[in-house]
């Protein structure tokens, strides 16, 4: 549905070139949620714009639904972007316009008649919950209410893709699940092709089918998340998925953690586990192999469709302590030995 | 205060007024689509145009140089051929319209500044052409801005038409420059003051009303 090929874009100021992305290449199946993750001044916000042709590329090619957007004139490309729909992080609503007319706007600009924009936008709003605001100004909404508003708006022409640029970036946590929630429930419905961008590991966890990091305007991997989550091969990956796992060490333990290995000290490791079930019997191998006790001090485990991973501080007691760090520094990424407590 | 000079005050009021409104509508209709034009063709906006912005600018500021009083002399031979006068109401309305336009120019540009870039963006992400996007998202967004704009304007332009009394534009100006500075009576010429003042409070505050009221913000 989407398909870039090999885009560049720079950005050329006075006395510098910002190479904001080079060579980038990505498909999004029809009805696919993709999301794109990258740190700030990765290039995410100038790949999505790239897209809609918001920034034109330098290089490479721009196709959305079999239509090569790079290769349209100016008024081609407005009328084609009414079917490219778009979200931002602050929203972007008009201050002007009540709710119902600022979901109205983009039907007003295809010249639709009155009675086919009241029935569009009332349906519209009914579907994202804030049919009791038509009448209020954005000024008196929350912000989850007004990326309602936004999505409704963004849905007016019935567009073939919906573009998420850092769409929950500006929201509470509550409100950013409820707003993802909305979005998959739209993609279900209305079979819709959604490709966002985002800084966080929650969102692409929560909703997409499908991920690529971006890392100094290229691409780092793309792939199903699940094989992302599980088998990340890139360390800005690696260090995305352990960002969006955080395990802190209990304040007692902060305390008395010391760097002495000795007979009466316990190790204290924390470990990555992910997917398979050899990986979570990680405290029965401990004890079978090296009749380690494995206590578990903290401990963060997520899902990705039938998938776990996560992180675990253990403390390793009795036992032969050495060969089973050994055993875990091998057998698990990322094993750290953290210190060790009396 | 006899009734001829009553009547003399309340006949300078009326032009007063009809010199600010006439020429503030027509330096409306000269400096709103130049001050548009001053704004879409900066760079990074809609139509960047380096060049015509560049050209437009320095005639905005050139007329913005001259003095009113000066540019009102100036002009005489055009006032002239455009309305065939050059003393009197109508023709001061000439010198006013074309003295606000660029004044005005200025100030639409930066009311226009002042809409945050993200709703242009989501325009053109929508797929508005650059005329809906004038009528559509920056004129109504501008508004309330726009309406204090034209409230400083018709309270410069009652100065300026005041000026231009004294060279015979008529209105409050020039009662107050024949009965104050050429044979001074203290009772015209401070009732000239007081009408003058009303008239800036009037507009100020009415402004200041519509404003509000369509400021959603």
């Amino acid at each position: 549905m989407i398909e870039l090929l090999n885009v560049s874009k720079r950005f050329t100021t006075k006395n510098k070139t910002i190479q904001a992305l080079s060579n980038v290449s990505l498909t999004v199946e029809k009805g696919e949620i993709f999301g794109v993750i990258g740190t700030s001044g990765a290039g995410k916000s100038t790949l999505i714009r790239c897209v809609n042709l918001l920034e034109k590329p330098n290089e490479g090619k721009v196709i959305v639904d079999g239509i090569e957007l790079t290769k349209l004139s100016d008024s081609q490309l407005t009328l084609e972007r009414r079917k490219i729909a778009m979200i931002f992080q602050h929203f972007n609503l008009l201050s002007s316009r009540t709710v119902f007319d600022n979901v109205a706007f983009p039907l007003e600009l295809e010249g639709k008649s009155k009675s086919e924009i009241k029935e569009k936008v009332n349906s519209l709003l009914e579907l994202v919950g804030l049919k009791e605001k038509a009448k209020d100004y954005p000024a008196n909404l929350s912000g989850g209410q007004k990326q309602r508003v936004a999505i409704a708006r963004a849905l007016a022409n019935d567009p073939k893709v919906l573009l998420c640029d850092e769409a929950t970036s500006a929201l509470d946590p509550a409100t950013t699940k409820s707003i993802l929630q909305l979005l998959k429930s739209i993609n279900q419905k209305l079979n819709l092709t959604i490709l966002l961008i985002t800084h966080e590991m929650e969102v692409i966890k929560s909703i997409c089918d499908k991920v690529a990091v971006i890392d100094n305007g290229q691409l780092a991997e793309q792939g199903k998340v699940e094989q992302i989550f599980i088998h990340p091969e890139k360390e800005i990956t690696k260090g995305f998925i352990q960002s969006s796992l955080n395990v802190e060490l209990p304040l007692i333990y902060q305390n008395s953690i010391s760097n002495i290995d000795s007979e009466d000290n316990n190790p204290l490791v924390k470990i990555l586990v992910r997917g398979n079930d050899e990986q979570n019997s990680v405290i029965i191998n401990l004890y079978e192999k090296f009749k380690v006790k494995a206590k578990i001090i903290s401990a963060h485990l997520e899902y990705v469709g039938h998938l776990s991973f996560g992180v675990l501080l253990l403390e390793l007691k009795e036992g032969n302590t050495n060969e089973a760090l050994a055993y875990l520094e091998n057998e698990y990424a990322n094993t750290e030995i953290l210190g060790y407590v009396g | 205060m006899s009734d001829s000079i009553i009547n003399l005050l309340f006949q300078g009021t009326i032009e007063t007024v009809v010199m600010t409104l006439v020429s503030g509508f027509f330096g409306f209709v000269l400096g709103l689509p130049t001050g548009i034009f001053l704004f879409l063709t900066r760079k990074g906006q809609l139509l960047e145009n380096k060049i015509s912005h560049q050209i437009v600018s320095i005639i905005v500021n050139i007329f913005r140089s001259i003095p009113f009083i000066i540019l009102i002399v100036w002009m005489i031979p055009f006032t002239r051929t455009i309305v065939g006068t050059s003393i009197g109401v109508s023709a001061a309305l000439v010198p006013l319209s074309v003295g606000s336009a660029p004044f005005i120019a200025r100030l639409v540009e930066n009311s226009l500044l002042e809409i945050p870039s993200g709703l242009i963006e989501a325009a053109r992400a929508m797929g508005a052409k650059p005329l809906q996007i004038i009528r559509k998202v920056l004129l109504p967004e501008a508004l309330p801005s726009l309406i204090n704009n034209v409230s400083i304007t018709l309270i410069t332009l009652v100065g300026y038409s005041a000026m231009g009394g004294a060279v015979g534009a008529g209105g409050l100006g020039q009662v107050g420059y024949q009965y104050g500075y050429i044979g001074y009576d203290f009772a015209v010429m401070n009732s000239v003051l007081i009408l003058l003042i009303v008239l800036v409070f009037i507009i100020q505050i009415s402004g200041d009303l519509l404003s509000k009221k369509f400021n959603h913000r």
